[in-house]
């Protein structure tokens, strides 16, 4: 019993960038990269001969991601993805930009605190104009 | 995220067709299980690993190689087989401190509830902004800021939250939130 992980002792905090170890190597995503991973699982099966249904939680996230991604074709993504990749940003931080896409540095700041610091209002300004411009021009 | 798992397969699935039915087995025990400090595995990727298999003694779950409290009980062989298999697959695990949107599910007395993808989270009466009161007899039952701004918390309403704890049970991943931050709220 004594390896057993308990979660409590992990020490997790986003807003100082910490996390599990388990997570050193994983990548993030941007919700509308997931929704686009499970729409396209979604349609392999309906094409495939044996339907096998999906479990719940597929499907609350695929409702989720349908309700919440911020770009919606996958020339604005990788857009948006090569641009924050360019800038000196940590995984995590790429990933909540992308995903609750703020509106000014303030905002910007007070989501995700890991960036107070790091970055000048300018350059956030920039980042979040150059995000804007791409969500406003999608189709 | 790369993870691991192990499937345990009867000798009667032993044939041509063996990598298959490892592979069916994988995707139908782990995807929508919500493992531990892991989180939810939402989705397998891609399988890109699969081990040979060490046979088991006595009956499932018990294994010649690992300690087991059991007395390895010689007359209850079967033959089952573990495979420990590598995969990739998308996974969703919220963090202390991180800002998420959620939509409204419930609202009640003590607090709202609010869906993101599979994890609920609680936001509780207290960690709404003060301004913000409940209102019973409003319909759909809500919470409404005092002053006539028309800030409203009522079902299916989107709302930013930042998550302040996490817990793991066996069936799922549970999280508390907090509305008490500049830039949380509804209508961002």
């Amino acid at each position: 019993m004594a390896n057993l992980n308990p979660v409590e002792t992990v020490e997790e905090d986003a807003a100082d960038l910490l996390f599990p170890k388990e997570f050193e190597n994983a990548e993030t995503l941007l919700i509308s990269e997931v929704h686009m991973l499970l729409e396209h699982r979604k349609k392999q099966n309906e094409s495939s001969e044996e339907e096998q249904e999906f479990s719940e939680v597929f499907l609350k996230t695929y409702n989720y991601t349908e309700n919440f991604r911020k770009f919606k074709n996958k020339e604005t993504i990788t857009a948006v993805r090569a641009l924050l990749s360019s800038k000196k940003l940590h995984k995590f931080e790429l990933a909540a930009l992308g995903n609750l896409c703020p509106e000014t540095p303030e905002e910007t700041k007070a989501l995700i605190p890991s960036l107070e610091g790091r970055f000048e209002d300018e350059q956030l300004r920039e980042i979040l104009d150059d995000i804007g411009t791409k969500r406003s021009l999608q189709y | 995220m790369s993870l691991a798992h192990q499937v345990l397969i009867h000798p009667c699935y032993f044939g041509p067709d063996l990598k298959e039915v490892i592979q069916k087995k994988v995707y139908s025990e782990v995807e929508g299980s919500c493992q531990g400090y892991i989180g939810y595995i939402i989705c397998i990727t891609a399988i890109t690993h699969i081990s040979s298999g060490l046979i088991m003694a006595g009956g499932e779950g018990m294994c010649i190689k690992k300690k087991c409290q059991h007395p390895v009980n010689n007359s209850k062989l079967t033959g089952m087989t573990s495979f420990p298999v590598k995969y990739n697959a998308i996974v969703f695990r919220p963090f202390k401190n991180e800002v998420f949107e959620g939509i409204v599910k419930q609202v009640t007395k003590v607090g709202i509830f609010l869906d993101i993808g599979p994890l609920t989270c609680f936001v509780s009466h207290n960690s709404l902004p003060d301004r913000m009161e409940f209102c019973p007899k409003h319909d759909p039952v809500c919470y409404k800021s005092k002053e006539e701004n028309c800030e409203i918390l009522a079902v299916d309403i989107d709302v930013r939250v930042k998550i302040v704890g996490l817990r793991t049970d066996i069936n799922g991943m549970f999280a508390i939130g907090t509305l008490l931050d500049d830039f949380l709220g509804a209508g961002n």
